[in-house]
Parts: structure tokens; sequence; C-alpha cells
């Protein structure tokens, strides 16, 4: 008998296995609102295992467009390379999770890279590029793969949560106070 | 550092890339009309009838209107109603004359100032923003017109003056020159138009990393100007491909510091908020790149706050006009102004 606190990936229901990444994705977030990001985490799973971990870090690096599936692409280029991967074949069967819907660039993002299925918390009001705002996950689009396959609403509450509290700027952690305000204002705008 | 570029320049056109709404049609909606019998009433009538039926969302249409049939004096029609409201009120609404004492609930005087029977007309739906759109509407029925000024000489191709053309053809020459040491052929320079200069020049490295389209690889150049930026940190082959292309061209790509932030570093200690004074992201920057871009980088330049977009040679899945517009896209809370045929010929590498 398995042990109760033990994962047994193969034993678990497709639901579990979802909730668990997500739950990952959505530690990262967590992360990501301590250092004073937009709270967005995410990971990306090849062949059972997560191949890359990410948050948002738009402030960290003055680049907006660094959003945390942006960030997990790069490092999947990384792993693809150290471990002599074709990372065309690697991205065609790679598995996403978010806790937020992904903007409508990250969503070009996985669709440009033929990227099969994304699962995700909450939807993003704001920029959503998988039904909120526009329909990226699944138009027809020259020179974009086959549609993405969406899973939305796994664990949403939680991750509302944690965007209210940052768009609230109720985070006891975040190291700067002073330019909190400012950020918040910045990224009112950016998420 | 700036590169003289030789180019056979051939004559371009700058046409602007503006919401649809600008190029639509008038479109209509029905509303009933009664003609006018005795005109000293037309005030009263006025005023009774924007309480009883107000024309919502038809502001813009005149109420009263003097009767077109060509002849002087040949005395007001009014609108009544909107087709809907009628239907509201259970009647139907898509015949084409009904009574008009049907319609008005309201005392004799106002039923013996205006004609049995009220026609279904049309008018424009919506208010005119151009004056094309003015002329189409005003022959349906008479509107209100507030020209905007700007819009107007956005579509007259009165915005420029030679000099900043010759501003935007320089800095699409870069672009241009950039794209052509590029495997991928797409170059973009990021400029600042307050101070004319360049801030970030960039090339395509899709056939390396998919995602480092030209303008995502000039938006994190700019952030590396501003002492942030992603792709040199990870490492990734854009640093190394700098220095072959650099190699390969005299300085063809390359980020241009900010001097504003290296001053503040040298005269202000960590107190100083040099946040408030440095550039945010791409703001009030504008953006060349010789080819219409992606939905991706669209989006990143809607995120990064850039102000103008030049683009030379429209894509089949471009996102800045031909797929879609996410530049004025609503419902998004920045949008931005874009231009498109920049040296054009040159740019269909
Ligand atoms: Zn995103
Ligand atoms: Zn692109």
């Amino acid at each position: 008998m398995d042990e109760p606190w033990s994962f047994d990936y193969n034993n678990m229901d497709s639901a579990d296995v979802e909730k668990m990444y997500i739950k990952a994705a959505f530690k990262l977030a967590e992360e990501a609102l301590d250092n004073g990001e937009v709270p967005v985490g995410c990971v990306m799973v090849f062949e059972g295992s997560i191949i890359a971990e990410s948050r948002n870090t738009v402030n960290e690096t003055k680049n907006a467009v660094r959003h945390a599936e942006m960030n997990c692409v790069d490092q999947v280029f990384e792993w693809c390379k150290k471990h002599e991967r074709d990372s065309s074949l690697v991205f065609k069967n790679l598995h996403v999770f978010v806790n937020v819907e992904p903007c409508i660039m990250c969503a070009s993002a996985l669709r440009v890279l033929d990227i099969p299925q994304v699962v995700y918390g909450c939807n993003n009001e704001r920029f959503g590029g998988c039904g909120s705002v526009m329909n990226i996950h699944n138009d027809e689009v020259p020179g974009f793969g086959r549609s993405l396959q969406v899973t939305s609403g796994v664990n949403a509450d939680d991750a509302v949560k944690l965007l209210k509290l940052f768009y609230k700027g109720q985070n006891p952690n975040a190291p700067h106070p002073i330019l909190k305000a400012q950020k918040l204002t910045e990224l009112n705008q950016t998420s | 550092s700036k590169t003289n570029v030789d180019l056979h320049i051939s004559p371009w056109y700058l046409t602007p890339v503006l919401a649809d709404k600008y190029y639509q049609h008038t479109e209509s909606e029905n509303v009933y009309v009664a003609e006018v019998l005795d005109q000293k009433m037309t005030a009263q009538l006025v005023k009774t009838l924007s309480s009883q039926y107000p024309l919502t969302g038809l502001s813009h249409v005149k109420r009263v209107r003097a009767r077109a049939n060509g002849k002087k004096n040949a005395g007001l029609e009014i609108i009544i109603c909107r087709a809907i409201d009628v239907n509201i009120n259970h009647l139907d609404s898509s015949s084409t004359s009904i009574q008009t004492e049907k319609i008005m609930k309201t005392d004799v005087s106002h039923l013996n100032a205006l004609s049995e029977f009220c026609k279904l007309f049309v008018v424009p739906k919506y208010p005119p923003l151009t004056r094309k759109q003015y002329e189409q509407s005003s022959q349906l029925w008479p509107v209100q017109f507030h020209e905007d000024k700007y819009i107007a000489r956005v579509m007259n191709n009165q915005v420029f003056t030679t000099s900043e053309l010759n501003f935007i053809e320089q800095n699409m020459s870069l672009a241009l020159k950039l794209a052509m040491v590029s495997k991928c052929h797409v170059g973009a320079v990021v400029v600042d138009p307050a101070t004319k200069t360049v801030v970030a020049r960039a090339h395509d490295f899709r056939n390396k990393h998919t995602l480092q389209h030209a303008v995502m690889v000039a938006i994190d150049l700019v952030a590396q100007g501003q002492n942030g930026g992603a792709w040199n940190r990870y490492g990734l082959q854009i640093g190394p491909n700098l220095q072959e292309a650099e190699s390969l061209n005299d300085s063809c790509i390359k980020r241009e510091n900010h001097t504003t932030s290296q001053s503040l570093d040298e005269c202000c200690g960590k107190d100083c908020r040099l946040t408030k004074t440095s550039p945010y992201l791409c703001t009030g920057y504008d953006l060349y790149v010789t080819r219409e871009p992606c939905t991706m980088c669209a989006m990143a330049l809607v995120h990064s706050r850039i102000r103008r977009v030049f683009y030379g040679v429209s894509t089949p899945w471009g996102a800045l006009g031909s797929r879609y517009k996410i530049h004025v896209w609503e419902g998004l809370n920045h949008h931005f102004e874009v231009w498109k045929g920049v040296l054009e010929k040159q740019c269909q590498l």
C-alpha cells in the first residue's frame, strides 16, 4: 500500500495531477507577490516531470513581457540544450500549468511554439488570450500551430484571492513599501 | 554611430492603420417619424417626446428635420420613437406605417399637431466619426457631427512634416539594414522621438529561439538599456549573436544605454528615487519594424506602452492591421498609433 503522503504519479487521476502542478505554479505566484510582482507562476511539464518553473519578473527585468510563461519557455530552451533534445518536439508534447489565464501575448507564444494544452486557474479579465479578451487559443491565424486546448478554473478561487491581494497592495512581505504604491499603479496596467 | 544606408529608395506611402470604426459604412436603425402639422407645437412636441421616448443611443440624431422633398417650406418631420420602443409596447415594429395615437400616450393637442400615421424611417445608428461618414449619415437623416481634428489630419495624411517623414525613413532604413544581416530578414529599432535618438537596434533570431522575434529582442534591449533585461541574464543566443552580427556589420545591433540612468548612478546615492525620472518600459518611444508584427509581438508592445509603431510591409498573420488590430482592441487598456508602408518595397525581404 502506498503511504498517503507520498506522491504516486501513476495512481493519481488526471485531475489530481493537474491540481498538483497548479499548486506548484501557485507557489511561484506567491513568490512573485513577495517580490512585488504580479502574482503569476507557471510550470511546464514534459514526460511527467517539471522541466521549467518560473514566475512574473516584469519589475525585476524592467521588461513588460517577462511573464511567467515567457520565462518558462526560455528555461525549456535551456533544458533542451542541456539534454540535447529537439526543442520543437519537446514543445509539441509539453503541458503548461499557470495560475492565471495566459495573456494575449503568452497565448500567442504557446500557439507559435505548437504547445498542445494549458491548464490554468482564474480568468485574466484585463489581458486574457484564451477567451477573456481575445480567443488566441483557437482563432485561426496563419503560422500558428494546432489550437490550444484549454482547461480553466483549477483552484480558481485561490488564484483570484492572490490577485486581489496584489491589487489591494496588502502583501506584508513586499520588500520595498515605498516603491510598492508606484508599482501598483504601473502594474495595474501591466499584469 | 548612425549608419548611412545606401539603399535605392523607391517611393513609399505612409498609411495610418486606424480602428475599423473610422472606415465603416453607416449602419442604420429604424425609427417612426410623423409629420408636424402644427409647427407652433414643435418645441412642445420635442419636449414631450424626449421624456416619453428618449432617443437612447441616438443622441447624435436630430429629432426634427425639414421635409426632404426638395420643396421649400414643405413642413417638418419629427421622430416619435425608435422602432424598438414600439416593440416594447407590443405593437408590430416592422410595419411601415402605424397610427400615431397608438404610440403616443399624451393629450389631444399633441395628437392634433401630428399626422395620423407615422412611418418607418432609417437613421444612422452611430455618430459619424469622419467627414465621409458624416456625409453618408446626412443622406439618411440630419445628425450632429463633432469632427475629431486629429483623426481628420491622420486620414488626410497631414500629420507629418517633410523633415519628420525623412526621419521616419531614416529610422526604417536602419531597421532594414538590420533585417538584411538577419537570417530571418526582420529588423527593428526603437527610437525616442523626443531626443531623436535610437534606443535599441535589433533583428530577428527566431531561427535559433522561436520567440526571439525582432520586436521581442528590441523590447529586451530597451530593458537592458534601463539596467534590466532578461535575455542577457539567461545567456541565451541573443548575446553571442549580437557580437556575431556586429562583427558582420559595423555596430548594426546594439543597445544604447540611456544616459540618464548612468549619470544618476554616479551622482545619486541609493536613496535617490531614480525610478521616477528614469524611463519606464517603452513609454514615449516609437518602434520601427520592417514587417507587421505577429500577435505575440503586438501584445508585447501593448504591455510595453509603446507610443507609435511604423512598419514596412503587411503580413497575413499581422496583428496591427491584417489579422487583428490589437493596437486599438477594445478592452485593452493601452492603445497606440500604427502607420504602415514605410519603405514598403524594400521591406519585402
Ligand atoms: Zn502573458
Ligand atoms: Zn512576432
